[in-house]
């Protein structure tokens, strides 16, 4: 579904990644972990259109996406939640949602949040209530919900435990993994090893803008050194 | 040829001027873009070097101008002094106009100097008593001791300009690049936190910068006073400032001796656009600024980094 | 001397239309496209010049002038962001530097004044007003025309707010004003939203350009000490706070009014700077702005 090769990416001069490549099937929930600094929120700001690639592939259901804007990316039925929620804090909850349904008619939009309303009744009650007054883990089940009233085949998250209590992020890949199931694909960049290594049926191990590794969750734990480097000593 | 063979051409060049091309209207411009340079270097001391850009340098210019005329034409005092004091005047608002800027960054320094150049203004024109109103003030005296002939009262004029902007500008360039100050100042331009977390006195040395800056503007003001004899509150306005900061991206931001060029070409063009027709010459400054800023970041200086 | 305070205030809420459609579209534009645009008095000026074309020249009634002072504007409008500030931000990329931008609209400020000189002469021009006669309030006489400047910035700037609030593309302005990042992942086209929004910022000077045309003469440097006003108000409102400029508006405008009660008149224009200054000293976000990164 969306294909990476060989890309080169960074910041003006500055080149965070030297050559990263991965692959997401349809419908896969895959994974991208690595030390700090490694490059795996610029690689999915990359995928996403946020910076343009030095070199490389990038393709979306046999699309070339390279270079293309985020909204562009967007309407082609890819979400993006950022590290930071990129929700907009000074806006309702409602507001919110009706901004995840720009590119929507009216009625679509709103067949979208009677959905939504439904899955997450709390923000059905709150839903007059500024974004920015939420707790952490609502912030990000709104985020979520946000991107959903598009019915994207693909959601990006940059870190969605990123800040979150362990309760919350149970109750957020909670919600990942029933997208998944309904047929939606995430790729993912996690901190949190633990937490995408159980849900994920591929992980990408990025280190210094480079693969370092790839393989299915049971591959990277059955892997001493990969445990060592990437997983923390103790790791199951 | 080397550089110092191309100096030593161009100061020759520049000191016999005079004799070269004794002509009123070339004296006239040349002195008039002397000055401009001496305010466009001054200007990129404060906002090339020290990254702290300023819309507000027509007020330090007209505080030099007012301070000088007011100073001999109401206290007596001579011209030669009244450079000086025109350039303390001037420095010490600069200094105050400092602490401000300590706390502000980005646009919102941009706009507290717009202001302060806007009140200038507004005071100039409107303190009957101190600064003359609309009409200014006139009938002071110039530098004495000048030939009464037209012509060579211009050359000697033009002599006595050119040589205190030659030395203001060796100094700022001897602070510029030769000092610690040249090196904090260019350290607060990139990372103002990083240069405090190294332990440069952030504080001091902006404030340096201000002070530096507007006195050599307030001292370029003073000899525009001394030299046309006339100073009315149209010198801080917006006009002035858009000419200095056009004179200063069109020779390159940091570098001094780019808007110092950009200075005498700017002007000379200015000037010489007023022969086709009054209207045009502002047109093309705007349009310089637009192109540079946007294409031409490093300006003029920036070809010669290239070659 | 309650009659004075009652006329002067008048005439300081009168004034304060006008200000506001100034303003108004100064902070909009601050607020999305994070540009202080000193050119704004410029596209006043043009607007005066349309309307003196339309009316004088062409002999249109006074509401085409109006009309056509707010299209040319508005199209002007949509030409400065694609030709000057996307440029700019290519070559600078992500890296915030304020006062480029504000060098860059000084330029074009620079510019579009000399251009005016250059094309349409030096001379004042008159335009007739669109309402003739005087409104006798009893305490103050306030003409026609005054009062319209103030019905239409009022009606324009309800339908601006309205906008804002309710219609999609109103929310989409918001939305890039507040998380450009988040509003492009909403499938927002940035581009067209910063064009659009400059020019609906510009268009509001360009109907008060039309409006005030017959009051003020239309000449090139018209606008300019009304930008530089404008800045102080939109500092005291909290630039990029339309809601924010609106009130800071009638504030400037009804202080200035007052003062004259207490110092000469001349000096009246000072106290916006005063006030300028003292906010950037004191609470640089303005009264209801977003607090000020340090």
């Amino acid at each position: 579904m969306l294909e990476l090769e060989s890309v080169c990416s960074g910041y003006g001069k500055l080149e965070i990644i030297q050559s990263a490549s991965l692959q997401v099937p349809d419908g896969a929930i895959v994974g991208i972990i690595g030390p700090n600094g490694a490059g795996k929120s610029t690689l999915l700001k990359t995928a996403f259109g946020y910076l343009v690639p030095g070199a490389g592939r990038i393709v979306f259901d046999g699309r070339e996406i390279a270079g293309r804007r985020p909204d562009e990316i967007m309407r082609l039925g890819v979400g993006y939640l950022s590290q930071a929620g990129g929700l907009f804090a000074e806006m309702s909850v409602h507001d919110n949602l009706v901004l995840g349904g720009y590119t929507v008619s009216r009625a679509a939009k709103r067949q979208a949040i009677d959905e939504i309303y439904a899955r997450f009744p709390i923000f059905r009650d709150r839903r007059r209530q500024l974004a920015g007054s939420l707790s952490g883990g609502e912030q990000r089940l709104l985020a979520i919900a946000r991107a959903l009233m598009v019915r994207p085949r693909l959601l990006l998250l940059d870190e969605p435990s990123a800040a979150l209590a362990p309760r919350f992020i149970d109750q957020v890949y909670a919600t990942l993994e029933a997208l998944n199931r309904d047929g939606l694909a995430l790729l993912i960049v996690e901190q949190n090893v633990e937490a995408i290594l159980a849900v994920a049926h591929r992980v990408f191990v990025l280190d210094l803008g480079q693969n370092a590794f790839d393989g299915t969750p049971a591959e990277l734990r059955a892997s001493d050194r990969i445990r060592r480097l990437y997983l923390g000593e103790d790791a199951a | 040829m080397n550089r110092r063979a191309l100096a030593l051409v161009v100061a020759a060049g520049v000191a016999l001027l005079p004799v070269l091309l004794p002509h009123p209207f070339v004296l006239t411009i040349a002195t008039q873009a002397a000055i401009w340079a001496l305010l466009a270097a001054s200007w990129d001391l404060l906002s090339g070097y020290t990254g702290q850009i300023s819309f507000g340098h027509a007020g330090f210019f007209a505080l030099g101008a007012y301070a000088a005329a007011a100073a001999t034409k109401h206290a007596g005092v001579s011209p030669w002094l009244g450079l000086l004091v025109g350039a303390t005047i001037a420095a010490a608002v600069g200094l105050l106009a400092g602490f401000p800027a300590l706390r502000l960054r980005g646009h919102y320094l941009a706009l507290v100097t717009l202001g302060l150049a806007e009140i200038t203004r507004l005071v100039a024109q409107n303190w009957l008593a101190l600064t003359g109103g609309p009409f200014g003030i006139h009938d002071f005296r110039s530098f004495p001791g000048l030939p009464a002939d037209a012509l060579a009262y211009r050359q000697a004029m033009y002599l006595v300009v050119v040589a205190l902007v030659a030395v203001s500008i060796a100094v700022m360039y001897h602070v510029c690049e030769r000092t610690n100050a040249g090196r904090a100042f260019r350290a607060i331009r990139e990372d103002e936190v990083l240069a405090q977390t190294l332990g440069i006195g952030t504080t001091r040395y902006k404030l340096l910068a201000f002070t530096l800056s507007s006195g050599f503007a307030g001292l370029a003001g003073a000899l525009y006073a001394y030299y046309v004899q006339l100073v009315s509150p149209s010198v801080a306005s917006a006009a002035t400032t858009s000419l200095i900061i056009g004179m200063a991206v069109f020779g390159g931001l940091g570098t001094l001796w780019g808007p110092v060029l950009g200075a005498l070409l700017l002007y000379g063009l200015y000037e010489g656009l007023r022969f086709v027709g009054v209207v045009y010459n502002l047109i093309a400054v705007g349009l310089v600024i637009m192109v540079f800023v946007i294409y031409l970041p490093r300006g003029l200086a920036g070809f010669r980094r290239s070659a | 001397m309650l009659e004075s305070l009652l006329e002067f205030l008048i005439q300081g809420v009168v004034l304060g239309g006008l200000y506001a459609l100034f303003a108004v579209g100064l902070s909009l534009i601050f607020g999305v496209l994070d540009v202080i645009n000193v050119a704004h008095g410029e596209f006043f000026a043009i607007g005066g010049y349309l309307a003196f074309g339309a009316v004088v020249l062409l002999h249109l009634p006074g509401a085409m002038g109006v009309l056509g002072a707010a299209v040319g504007t508005f199209l002007l409008g949509l030409c400065v962001y694609p030709l000057l500030i996307a440029p700019l931000k290519r070559r600078l990329g992500g890296r915030p530097q304020g006062p480029l931008y504000l060098v860059l609209t000084l330029g074009l400020s620079t510019f579009l004044q000399s251009s005016l000189l250059a094309v349409a002469g030096g001379d004042y021009r008159r335009v007739p007003p669109q309402l003739t006669g005087i409104f006798d309030l009893g305490v103050t006489a306030v003409s026609y025309q005054r009062l319209l400047v103030l019905g239409v910035a009022a009606l324009l700037l309800t339908g601006l707010f309205a906008f804002l609030r309710f219609h999609p593309q109103g929310l989409a302005v918001r939305a890039v004003s507040q998380n450009p990042d988040a509003a492009q992942a909403m499938g927002i086209n940035l581009p067209r939203i910063f064009a659009f929004t400059l020019a609906l910022g510009v268009a509001l000077a360009g109907v008060g350009g039309a409006l005030m045309a017959p009051l003020f003469n239309v000449y090139p440097a018209v606008g300019f000490p009304l930008t530089i006003k404008a800045f102080a108000i939109t500092i005291l409102g909290g630039m990029g706070n339309p809601a924010g400029a609106l009130v800071a508006s009638f504030v400037i405008s009804i202080a200035e009014s007052l003062s004259v009660m207490v110092i000469p008149s001349q000096w009246q224009n000072l106290i916006a700077f005063a006030v300028m200054i003292v906010m950037l000293l004191v609470r640089p976000r303005g009264l209801f702005g977003r607090p000020v990164p340090r």
